[in-house]
């Protein structure tokens, strides 16, 4: 798994709403309105948009955001046993096998405004954030 | 090589073995849910009588019995199946640590996509039941 997630950051967090939001009749992931309220909410902090909310594959729904160091970040929000949302700056290959071992400052600037930006909200609780896949599987909690 | 069955059935169909996937696989049993929540696939590798079984990441309160029919099924054939599931595919992944599977790899396929590989071992699925929740 070297490499693998290097370039990726994991909040976890309970939410009161979202989970419901389906569109009738059609097998769509939950979350789509959560995910477009987190963006608007992002995009208030002063983050450009680089792509709206679109859903990803049959699970999740995703959107990317510009970081002040101009690099893109792709979120994906899904539902397993409670809210995930992954942050992900593409890298080439080899740079995430030899050479990224932490997030930039930019990618970790943004997690630190997601966690942030979460934790303030009303209808969420329990914000966690995690560094790789292993803390996220073992529920080893860090700080961006 | 898919028969069309009408929805909310499901389907069992034996392929031959597809030369285009660059697998030691000398049959292909596929196995295709119609339940408008995707497709689930299963081959048998005459080398290592390793079964791989491809599932989306429906939630649906059937899907796991689907799942666990299947297995049951895989395991007529094929002591092992093998689940690949992406990286961020974290729904997916929770759902087959519900049905015991372990994480034991990450690969990438030709197109460089990475997936992370799961397991059950028949003998570790007879003894364990299910593990239905």
């Amino acid at each position: 798994l070297i490499g693998l997630d290097c370039n990726m950051g994991f909040i976890s967090f309970d939410a009161t709403v979202g989970s419901n939001h389906r569109a009738v009749g059609h097998d769509l992931p939950p979350g789509q309105d959560l995910a477009e309220e987190l963006l608007r909410r992002v995009e208030a902090l002063g983050y450009s948009i680089v792509e709206r909310v679109t859903q990803h594959e049959g699970y999740g729904w995703s959107f990317t955001v510009k970081t002040d160091d101009s690099q893109p970040i792709w979120c994906m929000l899904q539902l397993s046993d409670e809210w995930l949302l992954i942050t992900h700056r593409h890298l080439p290959l080899l740079r995430k096998l030899f050479g990224a071992p932490a997030l930039s400052a930019g990618h970790a600037k943004f997690d630190s405004a997601l966690v942030g930006l979460l934790a303030s909200l009303p209808f969420v609780s329990n914000v966690r954030w995690f560094r790789t896949h292993d803390d996220l599987r073992h529920g080893r909690t860090g700080q961006p | 090589m898919h028969a069309k069955v009408p929805n909310g059935k499901a389907a069992l169909m034996l392929n031959a073995l597809d030369p285009s996937m660059g697998y030691d696989f000398w049959r292909q049993l596929t196995f295709r849910t119609f339940t408008g929540s995707g497709s689930v696939t299963q081959h048998r590798s005459r080398s290592n009588g390793a079964g791989r079984l491809w599932t989306d990441s429906s939630t649906s309160s059937y899907n796991a019995e689907m799942k666990h029919l299947m297995l049951r099924h895989a395991f007529k054939f094929v002591d092992r199946v093998v689940f690949l599931v992406g990286p961020q595919n974290h729904r997916s992944q929770r759902a087959l640590e519900k049905l015991r599977a372990v994480r034991v790899a990450s690969r990438s396929d030709a197109g460089g996509r990475e997936s992370f590989v799961y397991q059950i071992i028949a003998t570790e699925y007879g003894r364990r039941g299910t593990g239905a929740d």
